[in-house]
């Protein structure tokens, strides 16, 4: 029931967030919007960043891969622009609402599962130590990450399947190589 | 918070951090870095008494402060760490000392919140009863109460009844919400399961001071057959969740020696309570009996129980009406504390049922400002002899004189209660207790025992103490 809940207020949130930026969302008017009082919104978030941080981990749960999970990351992360775009008003406002600083943290912890599940498929057969392989999940997540918000911030093309492509070009290869350099044979 | 502020926040964490390492050897040098990042110089009175105990491993105090490593959820171990030491005394004391210069009124470092007058059970000679049991605040009253308390400095709640947990929903929305705040309730613990359980430990800020008074038998016999089964496994619960708990003890006529009793000490120890609050009865309410007051023999007592068990037993307590040596005498009035009823009543004291601001009309701060706690501003102490705080207890005609110039009205709905025979049942009472009171307090006994001397900047030790035949002084009013 909590969960039911909370996704009644999260698509509040995302509904309003829709028209109108962070600032302008008042607690009173999610909770009109969802048609419950202001005591069930407390009882399960601190404040609207709070539910904010919510929604951005459910999303993230629902299109990252999990952990070990093999997932074609050109298909992964194709719905995941998709996502972005058929929400475009919501990601837009969201944007709008957050420093550069904090969109960094939270694209880079939300496509670095992807980079991570093919980092380790390319990795096998390889022998690497742990601290070099999480150097090159970090490289390409911050190359992901400006991908991404390059994107947003051109007001998201529709050809992004163009953009998408082109990265997995490079990266593929790329990947490959670094992980290479960091073999060691024993 | 500025940027001083928030320099001593980080400083605290890196501390605290430290100390989470390796609590057995890193206490004692902790004490030093407190003692030297407080600016108003209320918390190092207090830390410079307790360091050389601190750091003696077989110390009662050390043993507690051990406990709570190893009893105490981190994360809830944390949270109370930031909102009660951080927030609402290391940060918060000064804006509130200056508020209360500026406004000229009491501004207190808690605030008691009866979120409803209902109680689920019906135990004899409860004063909560007499406001009836209809009474409720809602959830926006509440959270608009605390929201001016904390543009006041106060970040310390303590929910009363009626029965709190009957309000559980609203009582972890509100603590959710508040995050910076501590909550403390008084509860029957009937009402704490698992699930529940479940919730405080997601909140983590709100702690059960549970009520007991004494062993099976004494417990159901005052609240019902059944009862302290139902206390027992609560605690069980808290034990078992590594939620931190305390027990509420009210002693009376029938029950001073078990509550003082050894025995009764090592069992709340062995419940796995960290604190109990002790409360002398009080003769509150229409029907309540005077005779069920605790005799002055019995309060001494208790007096030297609590003070020798302090020395050795790893419980933190308080003892209200005998602790006021600390303290500088009476809490109430909004000087630390105050109380809001269940109709959005200002009172001065859980037990001092008057009022001359309703919160559903008047802010909180107006209330402070308010003619009745003016005059506790203005009258506090109320006797030279810390051992006498209550303007009720122990000095029946202060309580009585206040209320008249005031024109505070009686706030119990069932039956409005005339202060001056509310006061006419404690004045036997008070003349027995002053004599103690003023062999107790010039011996001075209880000083540098347990706990440190009076925590207040004042040198009331220094003071002459009252005669006891001046203190009972009823119907002379102080116009």
């Amino acid at each position: 029931m909590a969960l039911t809940t909370k996704r009644a207020l999260a698509a509040s949130l995302k509904k309003l967030l829709g028209k109108s930026t962070l600032d302008h969302i008042t607690i009173k008017d999610i909770v009109e919007d969802c048609e419950v009082n202001r005591q069930t919104f407390y009882y399960h978030f601190h404040d609207i960043y709070d539910l904010m941080e919510w929604i951005f981990w459910d999303d993230v749960s629902y299109l990252a891969p999990n952990d070990g999970e093999t997932v074609d990351w050109r298909d992964g992360l194709k719905k995941a622009f998709k996502y972005v775009l058929e929400n475009k008003s919501l990601v837009m406002n969201t944007y709008r609402s957050f420093t550069r600083e904090q969109l960094d943290r939270y694209i880079g912890i939300a496509v670095r599962p992807f980079v991570k599940n093919v980092v380790a498929e390319l990795s096998t057969g390889l022998n690497i130590a742990e601290i070099d392989r999480e150097f090159v999940i970090d490289l390409f997540t911050y190359a992901l990450s400006g991908v991404l918000l390059a994107w947003v911030e051109k007001d998201m093309p529709e050809d992004y399947e163009n953009q998408l492509d082109k990265f997995f070009l490079v990266t593929d290869t790329s990947i490959r190589a670094a992980l290479g350099m960091f073999h060691r044979k024993e | 918070m500025n940027f001083s502020d928030t320099f001593k926040k980080a400083g605290l964490f890196l501390v605290y951090s430290y100390l989470e390492k390796d609590p057995e050897n890193n206490i004692p040098k902790i004490i030093d870095w407190v003692e030297r990042i407080d600016d108003t110089g209320q918390m190092s009175r207090q830390v410079k008494a307790v360091k050389k105990a601190l750091k003696d491993p077989d110390n009662n105090w050390r043993k507690w402060i051990n406990s709570l490593y190893t009893d105490i959820d981190p994360e809830v171990r944390k949270a109370t760490f930031t909102n009660l030491v951080v927030h609402s005394n290391i940060l918060s004391a000064k804006k509130r000392k200056d508020l209360s210069e500026k406004y000229d009124c009491n501004i207190p470092w808690a605030v008691l919140i009866d979120p409803t007058s209902a109680c689920n059970l019906h135990c004899t000679g409860c004063w909560a009863s007499e406001y009836g049991d209809k009474l409720n605040m809602s959830f926006d009253e509440l959270d608009d109460i605390i929201d001016q308390g904390k543009a006041l400095g106060i970040y310390m709640y303590i929910y009363t009844g009626g029965e709190p947990l009957v309000r559980k929903d609203d009582v972890i929305a509100l603590c959710n919400k508040h995050s910076d705040c501590q909550f403390l309730a008084f509860t029957n613990g009937t009402l704490i399961d698992y699930a529940f359980a479940d919730e405080m430990l997601r909140v983590k800020n709100l702690i059960p001071a549970l009520s007991v008074e004494g062993f099976r038998s004494e417990t159901d016999f005052r609240r019902g057959t059944g009862t302290y089964d139902r206390v027992e496994k609560a605690m069980e619960i808290l034990k078992r969740k590594k939620l931190p708990f305390g027990i509420s003890c009210c002693y009376t006529k029938a029950n001073a020696e078990l509550i003082g009793s050894e025995a009764y000490f090592d069992q709340m120890i062995e419940w796995g309570a960290k604190f109990c609050w002790f409360f002398t009865y009080m003769p509150v309410g229409i029907d309540a009996a005077p005779d069920l007051i605790a005799t002055a023999e019995q309060r001494k007592y208790m007096y030297d129980q609590v003070r020798k068990f302090r020395q050795s037993k790893p419980l933190f307590t308080i003892d209200f009406w005998n602790d006021g040596e600390y303290v500088h005498g009476c809490i109430a009035g909004g000087r630390n504390y105050c109380h809001i009823n269940a109709n959005a009543d200002l009172e001065p004291c859980a037990f001092i049922h008057y009022s001359d601001t309703n919160l559903r009309e008047k802010t909180l701060l107006e209330g402070f400002q308010g003619p009745l706690f003016m005059a506790y501003r203005k009258n506090q102490p109320f006797n030279e002899n810390m051992l006498q705080p209550c303007p009720l207890l122990d000095n029946p005609g202060r309580l009585a004189s206040m209320v008249d110039d005031s024109g505070a009205h009686s706030t119990e709905a069932m039956s409005p209660e005339d202060v001056h025979e509310l006061s006419s049942k404690c004045v036997n009472a008070a003349k027995q207790w002053a004599t103690k009171a003023e062999s107790l307090w010039s011996f001075g006994q209880g000083k540098s025992v347990g706990y440190p001397d009076c925590l207040s900047p004042c040198n009331c030790r220094k003071q002459e103490s009252t005669k006891a035949s001046d203190v009972v002084d009823m119907g002379s009013s102080r116009k």
